[in-house]
């Protein structure tokens, strides 16, 4: 059980991130393009391992023709890695935007259509009110992610992003879904993956060295995170909102979640405090762990 | 009177009182909740079982004693009110990994066909019909035995039924934690319940 669960959500996420950001390297992409690709690849490849329990036929059939709301996850993935790859060019940024905006607001309809709430108990109001709040929520997420371009604190994030990523698996598995907390692990080991791969292939891709350059002067190739933050916000955005609304994580937990995401990966406190080295690790670090941990402990209320 | 009036009103009689016959023939019946159980068992590890039950199950049947082959039964239960004695297993069961209450709150169960046989354990209804776990609907067959008919302790009309069958929960979606059987794939449901007549001038089954 832990052996394929180890598989599924950390083996198979993390090679495929790996390999595709490789692959992209070699063909010349640069990291605001393998950023995204290999997140969203790696994590879709995990989900799928993760859906293999009765055979790969069930497992792709789960998610090409989705019945359970977590399962509209890998189409909403593919629509926002598109929308990612569409930001990333500055020619496109403008129609990237229109669907940016299109998908943060169609993405909480799509997950949460089936729920009892909305379906019945809920007044046309308050649905709206929720759809409004929760798309909201998305945006800003994304929004924040987008902007953190300053090269010193990308390693910062990124390690950062992974120890969020595993305290909210922690406190959706908590709250009772094993799944929802197994496919925020699968979304770590991604991440962790293309972090790892775009690190080797920023040294020996000229092609990415130049783009990495020419984007962030001297900048690492972790520096391309903020480029697959619309990935990011979606996956582990969307377990936290399911987890709410399909199992027991409670509104202050998620809200909590949501901030120690914010505040991972985002340019708050590089804005604000405009410090570097081992004090700005500690601030930053403050600022997402504190609210991570938490939301782990009132999970466990 | 001409005859061919009276030939109309002599068979419109006789069509009445063959039709008013077939109706007291058909009884039915509103399941009594007090008295109604619905018991699940599932394996886990393979070391044991884990015995739960459903707390809210509602229903109404019908009962045709001339033609038993137009017998309908037709129940609903609510899977939020599954309990197994331990608060964090319940939430668990009723996560997206089991039962997805949030999305999927209702167990229905829909009778197509009933075939009766009379056996040395008593009259047997064989019900075909359409069972809803986990939003999947699957045809299944249930037999379903009588366990006794007649009036009750407050002199209403009872009957009361059992069934006890096992299911696949993979062949309702429900596929997590399969592996090293974890939680087993088979799951034993037992079924017993009682209805009581409904008072005629109240609304059919169906």
């Amino acid at each position: 059980m832990f052996l394929h669960t180890f598989l599924c959500a950390g083996v198979v996420p993390f090679v495929v991130a790996a390999a595709i950001t490789i692959v992209a390297a070699q063909m010349h992409a640069g990291p605001r393009v393998f950023w995204p690709l290999g997140t969203a690849l790696g994590f879709i490849a995990g989900y799928i391992a993760l859906k293999n329990q009765t055979g790969m036929a069930g497992a792709i059939a789960a998610i090409s023709r989705p019945q359970h709301a977590a399962d509209w996850l890998p189409i909403i993935l593919l629509l926002a890695l598109g929308v990612c790859l569409l930001l990333a060019e500055p020619a496109h940024r403008w129609i990237g935007l229109s669907l940016a905006a299109m998908l943060v607001l169609a993405a909480p309809l799509r997950l949460l259509c089936g729920n009892v709430r909305l379906n019945g108990e809920w007044s046309a109001g308050q649905k709206l009110a929720c759809i409004v709040l929760l798309a909201s929520l998305f945006g800003a997420t994304w929004f924040i992610l987008a902007h953190s371009e300053m090269a010193h604190t990308a390693r910062t994030r990124v390690w950062l992003l992974l120890i969020d990523a595993v305290g909210t698996a922690a406190a959706l598995t908590i709250s009772g879904v094993l799944v929802y907390g197994q496919a925020c692990g699968a979304l770590a080991a991604a991440v962790a993956g293309t972090a790892l791969a775009s690190s080797i292939a920023g040294r020996r891709s000229r092609a990415a060295r130049a783009e990495s350059h020419q984007t962030f002067g001297a900048a690492p190739p972790s520096s391309g995170f903020p480029a697959a933050a619309g990935i990011i916000t979606f996956s582990l955005g969307s377990f936290i909102i399911l987890g709410h609304f399909f199992a027991d994580l409670s509104a202050t937990s998620a809200l909590l979640l949501f901030v120690s995401l914010a505040a991972a990966g985002g340019p708050l406190f590089d804005g604000l405090l405009r410090i570097r080295g081992w004090q700005h690790v500690v601030i930053r670090a403050i600022a997402c762990l504190i609210p991570l941990a938490a939301a782990v402990t009132l999970s466990f209320g | 009177m001409s005859t061919s009036i009276r030939r109309a009103a002599i068979w419109s009689s006789v069509f009445a009182l063959m039709t008013a016959q077939h109706a007291a023939a058909v009884d039915y019946y509103t399941v009594d909740p007090m008295h109604t159980s619905v018991v699940f068992s599932v394996a886990h590890s393979g070391f044991s079982y884990t015995y739960g039950f459903f707390r809210k199950a509602t229903g109404t049947y019908k009962l045709d004693k001339d033609n038993p082959a137009n017998n309908s039964f037709s129940f609903l239960i609510d899977a939020n009110s599954l309990d197994t004695n331990n608060q964090e297993r319940d939430k668990h069961l009723r996560s997206p990994d089991f039962f997805d209450v949030q999305q999927y709150p209702t167990i229905t169960f829909e009778s197509t066909r009933c075939t009766p046989s009379n056996t040395q354990d008593g009259m047997i209804y064989q019900l075909t019909g359409n069972l809803t776990i986990h939003g999947v609907t699957k045809s299944v067959s249930i037999p379903l035995r009588m366990l006794g008919s007649g009036p009750g302790p407050y002199k209403d009309q009872r009957s009361g039924f059992l069934c006890q069958i096992e299911l696949k929960r993979t062949d309702f979606g429900m596929n997590e934690l399969l592996k090293d059987n974890l939680v087993g794939d088979a799951v034993g449901i037992t079924v017993s319940f009682e209805g009581s007549l409904q008072q005629p001038g109240t609304a059919p089954v169906r």
